[in-house]
């Protein structure tokens, strides 16, 4: 503690728990920054106190937000010179001959009306779909999926209408949130990673975060999604549940991570046919009750089929997306 | 002022400015990555709107004022109640994953609980409100029907017996 500039309880107090004005805010500053002591007796008291890791201090964090804001600069700099065609622009354009089509037949856009918003789609059957969308967000479409979003993202929000599942890593910024339409539920986010998907099977809209925050909300009821959880809404009763997730295997499909912890062959190859879009044929039927306890990122299914049948002595074979298995394996 | 002058008063502010407004932010909003949006959306608003400003001083009281205008803001819009009722997390209750509550107590590092523990009975009530339920201090003061002084002095109270007790592990 320094002597001239004696430490004030009260304001400390008050700068700790949130309620400081501006004013208050600056005094409080203006101490911490007096001496290095000073500096860390804060950050320790604030830390024993709140019991969260604050970065602030943290060089890089301060990099990264003027980086950011030089971004923002060029960007309107850019904007006001009216510069020729960029790549991203080159890419936009491409996208919008792709998709124009089906947007006319979804929303029958008018061409008088300018201000309409224009929706893009696209839609998958048997095949998942990568894109990237105008703010540099991207999404992996799963199979049997419509995912629609607005062409420049100009509205206040960036606009996404989904059915079906799709797993999206959202690009940050904070002044224009990502949200996510469904038919019975929103989500929003302003910059993470998360996966969404409609299951009509258990007649649930569910939603897996894997970085970040998501908010999922109905006009009613809202919760708040972390990393690591994952979101349900149940349609019958309307009612917004969170739990954790046990594995992010159902959404390898989009991060091609798998893990498994004892898990029957069976259910190792149910998670790599939704992964992978493949089948299996087992010759010996027996083989699917082996267990294994393994972990991938980012393999191919051909690395994945080789250490399997390598730790459990298996032959396979793949042809036209089926995976043939024979072998005594573990019996 | 020249574009020039009105570049070098924003970089500097910036650098000058950066941890005390993201620090001020982290308070309000709780959260470390919030604060820093929080940060870069006033210090973007400034560039865009061009607001000159005579000097540093002036940049200070500016930027200070939009951090708490910004952060109340953004306070409002995500008063978010996790609505989870009883009733409802026993219906879910077969999972046994269901999520209880934020910030429970029982997270707390011992020597802080104990700490918490030693305060007096309505200080020990007030810290936790504020603390564990991050309610705000006009919020404590209508529920226990105290003024909100009396809430800022018992808070300034607990800071002081718990700098004490924590003497050795802060």
């Amino acid at each position: 503690m320094i002597q001239e500039n004696p430490f004030d309880e009260v304001l400390v107090s008050k700068f700790i728990a949130g309620e400081a004005s501006p004013e208050e805010a600056i005094l409080v500053n203006d101490w911490i920054d007096a001496s290095e002591e000073n500096k860390i007796y804060f950050m320790r008291l604030e830390q024993a106190w709140t019991l969260e890791k604050n970065t602030s201090g943290s060089t890089r964090k301060k990099e990264m937000v003027w980086s950011a804001l030089e971004k923002e600069k060029n960007k309107t700099q850019q904007s006001k010179k009216k510069l020729g065609i960029s790549p991203y622009r080159l890419a936009a354009a491409i996208l919008l001959l792709i998709s124009v089509s089906a947007v006319l037949y979804f929303f029958n856009i008018s061409k008088q009306n300018p201000s309409v918003i224009v929706w893009e789609t696209r839609q998958t059957s048997n095949e998942i779909a990568e894109l990237n969308l105008p703010d540099g967000s991207a999404v992996k479409v799963n199979r049997n999926s419509v995912i629609k979003w607005q062409r420049k993202f100009d509205g206040s929000n960036r606009e996404i209408l989904l059915e079906g599942e799709a797993y999206f890593d959202v690009a940050h910024d904070p002044g224009k949130p990502f949200v996510i339409t469904t038919p019975e539920v929103k989500l929003k986010v302003l910059g993470t990673a998360f996966n969404v998907l409609d299951n009509k099977e258990q007649n649930e809209i569910e939603a897996i975060v894997t970085r970040g925050k998501v908010l999922m909300y109905t006009p009613e009821h809202q919760i708040i999604i972390e990393a690591g959880m994952k979101g349900i809404y149940h349609k019958q009763t309307k009612a917004l549940v969170l739990v954790k997730t046990k594995s992010n295997n159902s959404i390898a499909y989009a991060t091609h991570s798998l893990s498994f912890s004892s898990t029957t062959l069976k259910d190792v190859s149910d998670q790599l046919s939704k992964a992978y879009g493949v089948k299996f044929v087992f010759e010996n039927k027996k083989i699917q009750e082996c267990r294994l306890t393994t972990e991938y990122q980012d393999k191919s299914l051909a690395f994945i089929m080789d250490v399997i049948s390598e730790s459990l002595n298996l032959i396979y074979t793949i042809k036209d997306n089926t995976v043939y298995i024979s072998g005594d394996g573990c019996l | 002022m020249s574009s020039d002058q009105f570049d070098k008063l924003f970089k500097e502010s910036f650098d000058k400015f950066f941890d005390g407004l993201h620090r001020y932010a982290f308070t309000l909003l709780k959260d470390s990555d919030k604060a820093s949006d929080a940060v870069q959306s006033i210090f973007t608003k400034w560039w865009e709107m061009q607001t000159q400003l005579e000097n540093q001083d002036a940049a200070k009281a500016y930027l200070y004022t939009a951090v708490y205008r910004h952060c109340l803001n953004a306070i409002r819009h995500e008063k978010v109640k996790v609505v989870h009722s009883e009733s409802y997390v026993r219906e879910f209750s077969t999972n046994s994953n269901v999520f209880v509550s934020p910030g429970s107590f029982e997270e707390l590092d011992d020597q802080v609980q104990s700490a918490i523990e030693s305060l007096p009975a309505q200080c020990q009530l007030i810290f936790k409100k504020s603390r564990l339920e991050e309610k705000r201090y006009a919020e404590i003061a209508d529920e226990m029907n105290l003024s909100i002084k009396t809430i800022e002095a018992q808070m300034s109270k607990a800071l002081k017996i718990m700098r004490e007790k924590l003497q050795d592990y802060i």
